[in-house]
């Protein structure tokens, strides 16, 4: 009833869905495309190695990355990135309004391995122990006309829904390209697509009022949601950035 | 080595897609469609418990404690009549049962304390009993149990009057002889010769012109003793004491509340002439109590919408169709009394009831006790003074629990140890109620439940369900009953307590149900039963 539309607005995660699907259209079509630029690129450049610092925004969060590259075709790359969303909403629900608030938190600190097969274009595996966080507070606002009488809104309670991936630690692959720029090739543009093996979602449900029984763990409703949206463990990455060469 | 790059690149290409097409397939199925059914998820679960107050009306049969499964009619008069509702929130003027009983609620809006007590009227009407009638005062929140002693219509009663100057006054039973020294109280008929003669027949003609030519009817009647006889219709006598509400100077008050006699006009027959109308007479009904100590309050009585009024000792009735109560009321009452503690040896809910006795051994009023091991109930508006409970062997699940003498009603704490009964092993029922036409939505209620084994004459153990999680004692290997009053009809799911020599649940019902062992080793069963839509349309589900 009062949460179903907010509960199934949050987990349903269509957004991640499609997402994944465009990031793959997206991965598909650029290396595709790259065939060409493949051929034609100055490959094995001697500029490649070297220290990088950068800056990224991607789906993941805003941040900082430091890569090292050996040599043309392998590098190492950290970083941190961060996103963190607070969204005020109401709703109404069999007549009841609520107040919602959705924080979504998402990032981490990233540990990848990039493979450059041209001089452009790589592919990237590691890892990123996430920070990936979505929860959803709310509470009625309103009174609930129930048969001939009013139930206060206070007595219908409030609650919380979180999502968090089963893995804190979770597995990266994606492809990019890079672009570089300067004298010594010392300007790097990059733009990555990506997914994180996140794992089954974890989902944690606290109600109180007349929702309280969906949060008591001998309904496993939090279980059976989770099985229901065990299939969302991959997050999407659509990244863009830009460093420099320190030497 | 391009043709090397490209090969590499395809390899790779390859690899990345199915990895990604085999971890995303899923992803593109709906996940609010149950995967497993095909049908809509169940996304919420939702209780009752804005409901703070739950109140359970038991019809009894006052000669036996049977309940009365007959069709009933239940409505409410007084001050927070219109504050009762059923579970679905409607205030319905009048309900219907055949279930002898009824689970009703109060509005959540309503305070509920000593200071502001909940008052009303209960009636009842149940063919081939006379009508019921009770004021109750609730001081509390809580779980509230009222057993309605219903009592039978009785036989009508002849007297015949005898002249006293200048009345006749009605005390000799015609058909059988019951001394008045037997009671403590004594109720008189009495008519005027000067409202005698007011009277008329059934043909509208007045029996006596004058109070000469009555006298002189009576003087020359060859059967004097029959020469008046008043019918007194559904006299009853025998009633059991109770907790009942009585305005005492313009305040309502619980008080002890014992009915002593009463009873309705049958008929009047004057030297063998029906009486049709008293015209500007009328009959004077007096009564007067014999033992001491008088009681706090003894007359006739009748009730005002919410609770009793005392109007004295002494009534003239104008019209040949009335009726009349005589009471009398102790007002030795504390609204708060003394605690009882139900504990015991085993994890469970229970529902206990017990008949409480004064030292004289006279029933002062019956409860119900109904909760989880262990929990601690105050008694509302008792008697003072020493009482023995008195435990009802109603609940198979339970030894037999010894009497408890309480040295006060009003004061103290007393504790009650309950033992489960030899063969029965302690599980937990966890209850999601589905509505066929809404599955995203279910109920776990907080509600009165019972259970006995299927097909059994066992009594039915009561169990009381918080959020649709209820601890119970049952015994191994049956197939149980599980049902809940939703108004006038039981909802009823099965249970099994069978399990084969792996330790493997064997459903042997067409029930929903699933177990699995809880950290303290009980077994749980998780039913999920579909609730009959009708009870989803009272919710609006």
């Amino acid at each position: 009833m009062s949460g179903r539309k907010l509960l199934c607005n949050m987990l349903n995660m269509n957004w991640i869905k499609h997402l994944s699907f465009l990031v793959l259209c997206l991965g598909f079509s650029f290396l595709t495309l790259a065939q060409d630029e493949n051929v034609s690129s100055n490959y094995r450049a001697p500029q490649a190695k070297g220290l990088y610092l950068g800056g990224q925004v991607s789906t993941n969060g805003f941040g900082g990355n430091l890569r090292y590259a050996f040599n043309d075709n392998f590098s190492v790359r950290t970083g941190y990135e961060t996103l963190s969303l607070s969204v005020d909403f109401d709703f109404d629900e069999n007549d009841i309004a609520y107040d919602a608030t959705m924080d979504f938190k998402t990032g981490g600190i990233l540990a990848l391995v990039d493979f450059n097969y041209t001089k452009n274009l790589y592919i990237s595996v590691g890892a990123i122990l996430n920070s990936f966080n979505t929860e959803v507070e709310g509470f009625a606002v309103s009174d609930y006309e129930y048969g001939d009488i009013v139930i206060p809104s206070e007595a219908i309670g409030d609650f919380v829904f979180t999502a968090k991936p089963g893995l804190s630690v979770s597995p990266y692959a994606g492809a990019g390209y890079r672009a570089f720029w300067g004298k010594r090739d010392g300007i790097v543009f990059n733009f990555e697509t990506g997914l994180y093996y996140m794992g089954p979602p974890d989902i944690e449900i606290e109600a109180t009022g007349l929702l309280s029984p969906t949060a008591d763990p001998a309904f496993g409703q939090a279980e059976y949601l989770e099985y229901q949206f065990d299939a969302y463990k991959i997050y999407p990455v659509v990244k863009i950035g830009l460093a420099v060469k320190l030497f | 080595m391009k043709k090397i790059v490209s090969n590499i690149y395809k390899m790779l290409l390859g690899f990345v897609m199915a990895i990604a097409v085999l971890s995303c397939g899923e992803m593109f199925n709906n996940p609010t469609i149950d995967k497993d059914t095909g049908e809509d998820i169940n996304l919420l679960i939702v209780d009752f418990n804005f409901f703070t107050t739950r109140m359970n009306f038991k019809l009894l049969d006052a000669d036996d404690n049977a309940q009365i499964t007959k069709s009933a009619k239940i409505w409410f008069t007084g001050d927070n009549a219109n504050d009762i509702v059923n579970f679905s929130g409607e205030k319905n003027s009048e309900y219907l049962t055949e279930q002898g009983e009824m689970e009703l609620t109060i509005d959540p809006n309503v305070e509920i304390t000593a200071s502001s007590p909940f008052n009303y009227g209960v009636h009842v009407e149940v063919d081939g009993y006379q009508a019921f009638t009770q004021g109750i005062e609730i001081q509390s929140e809580g779980k509230k149990t009222y057993e309605l002693q219903l009592v039978k219509k009785s036989n009508d009663e002849t007297l015949t009057g005898t002249e006293d100057d200048d009345s006749f006054i009605f005390g000799a039973l015609v058909a059988k002889s019951v001394s008045v020294d037997d009671k403590s109280y004594k109720v008189q008929f009495g008519i005027t010769k000067a409202d005698m003669i007011q009277f008329t027949d059934t043909n509208g003609k007045e029996l006596f012109s004058s109070v000469a030519e009555l006298e002189a009817a009576y003087a020359n009647s060859s059967d004097k003793a029959n020469f008046l006889q008043l019918t007194i219709s559904n006299k009853k006598t025998d009633y059991n004491a109770g907790i009942d509400v009585v305005n005492v100077e313009g305040e309502k008050q619980s008080v002890l509340f014992k009915k002593l006699e009463s009873g309705s006009f049958g008929s009047l027959v004057i030297d063998g002439k029906v009486v049709k109308s008293f015209q500007n007479g009328g009959i004077t009904a007096s009564c007067s109590y014999l033992s001491s100590p008088v009681p706090d309050l003894f007359g006739f009585t009748g009730f005002e919408t919410d609770s009793w009024s005392f109007t004295g000792t002494s009534k003239w009735f104008s019209t040949p169709d009335f009726s009349y109560l005589v009471a009398e009321a102790s007002l030795d009452i504390c609204t708060t009394g003394a605690n009882i503690k139900f504990s015991s040896n085993a994890q469970s809910s229970f529902s206990i009831d017990a008949d409480i006795y004064d030292a004289d051994g006279s029933l002062i009023k019956s409860t119900n006790f109904k909760g989880k091991f262990p929990e601690t109930f105050t008694l509302e508006n008792v008697p003072s003074g020493a009482a023995t409970f008195v435990f009802r062997t109603n609940n198979p699940a339970f030894a037999p629990i010894s009497d408890l003498s309480v040295t006060d009603l009003c004061s103290g704490t007393y504790k009650v140890d309950v033992d489960k009964a030899d063969g029965y092993e302690e599980y937990q029922i966890v209850l999601k109620a589905i509505c066929p036409d809404n599955p995203t939505i279910a109920i776990a209620p907080t509600y009165s439940g019972q259970i006995r084994i299927k097909d059994s004459n066992d009594a039915w153990q009561g169990i009381d369900m918080e959020g649709g999680i209820v601890d119970v004692l049952a015994k191994p290997g049956e197939v149980y009953q599980l049902r809940l009053l939703w108004e006038d009809e039981w909802e009823t799911t099965d249970f099994s307590t069978q399990f084969d020599a792996n330790g493997n649940y064997i459903n042997t019902t067409d029930s929903k149900v699933v177990t699995e062992e809880l950290p303290d080793g009980r077994i749980r069963f998780l039913i999920e039963h579909e609730f009959e839509q009708n009870i989803c349309d009272d919710m609006g589900w």
